[in-house]
C-alpha cells in the first residue's frame, strides 16, 4: 500500500492554507486514478478546516473529488 | 492478485499517529515508512526529531528513510544548501527515483505500508502548495501541473515495489 499525505489547513506549514475549496477539488480530481492507495490527512480539525466564506472543509473536497465519498 | 484500493479510503492521524504511544506502535500490526524529502525545509527540521517521530512506527523506517532524505538533499545541493533552487527535470526525477529506492528497501526490511510526505512543508507540498511554487512549466502554474510532482513519486514508488503490494 502507499500512502500519500497531504496537508490540511493550520498546520505549521510555512507558506500557508490551501487556497481554497475549488484548488482542493482540483487536487482531488487530479489525484483520482494515481499510483497511491490512500491519503493520509495530516494535522487534524477537518470539520474547522475551512477557508474564509467556504462551507466545505478542505479535506472533504479532497477526498470527495479523488475518492468519490465524503463521509 | 491483490486489489487496488484506488484511493477509496483516507488514514487520519488520530488512528495512525497522534494517538499512538511508543509502546502501541510497537504492537502496530503494519509498519509503515514515512519517506521524506524536505526540499527547502531542510534547514527548519532537525534529524533526531524526524527519527523519534519515525520510531513510533519503526526503527528501521526511520533509518531507511533518514538514509533517503540525507543522501539525497545532500548529493543535490551540498550539506550548507540553505534554500532550494527550482528543481529541474532531471532533479525531480532523481529525487522521485529517491523515493522509490527508499520505499523498495522499506518493503525489503519488512514495512507493509509506506508513506510518501507530500504535506508540512517537506518538498512536494512545495509543489503543491501554489505559494511556494512559482515554476511555469508543467509542474507549476495549475492544481494539475502542482500535483504532478507527488504523483511521478507515487508512480516510482509503485514500480518499485510492484502491483501486489
Amino acid at each position: 500500500m502507499i500512502v500519500l499525505r497531504l496537508s490540511q489547513d493550520g498546520v505549521d506549514d510555512f507558506g500557508g492554507a490551501w487556497p481554497g475549496t475549488d484548488y482542493a477539488e482540483a487536487i482531488g480530481a487530479a489525484l483520482k486514478g494515481s499510483a497511491y492507495d490512500a491519503l493520509h490527512r495530516a494535522s487534524f480539525k477537518d470539520l474547522d478546516n475551512r477557508q474564509t466564506g467556504d462551507t466545505t472543509p478542505t479535506w472533504r473536497a479532497v477526498r470527495w473529488f479523488c475518492c468519490g465519498w465524503n463521509a | 492478485m491483490r486489489r487496488r484500493a484506488s484511493l477509496d479510503f483516507v488514514i487520519p492521524d488520530a488512528v495512525m499517529f497522534d494517538t499512538l504511544s511508543p509502546a502501541a506502535a510497537a504492537n502496530f500490526q503494519a509498519a509503515v515508512t514515512r519517506l521524506a524529502e524536505a526540499g527547502a525545509r531542510l534547514r527548519q527540521i532537525a534529524l533526531p526529531d524526524l527519527s523519534q517521530t519515525l520510531d513510533l512506527i519503526s526503527r528501521r523506517a526511520a533509518l531507511v528513510a533518514i538514509e533517503a532524505l540525507d543522501l539525497h538533499w545532500n548529493r543535490l545541493h551540498g550539506p550548507d544548501a540553505a534554500w532550494i533552487d527550482a528543481p529541474s527535470v532531471t532533479e525531480r526525477h532523481e529525487v522521485a527515483d529517491g523515493f522509490a529506492a527508499g520505499a523498495r528497501r522499506a518493503v525489503d526490511a519488512g514495512a507493509d505500508r509506506v508513506e510518501v510526505h507530500g504535506a508540512n512543508g517537506y518538498l512536494l507540498w512545495q509543489f503543491i502548495n501554489p505559494e511556494t511554487n512559482l515554476r511555469t512549466d508543467d509542474y507549476g502554474g495549475s492544481p494539475e501541473n502542482n500535483i504532478r510532482f507527488a504523483k511521478l513519486a507515487g508512480e516510482k514508488v509503485r514500480a518499485a515495489i510492484g502491483p501486489s503490494r
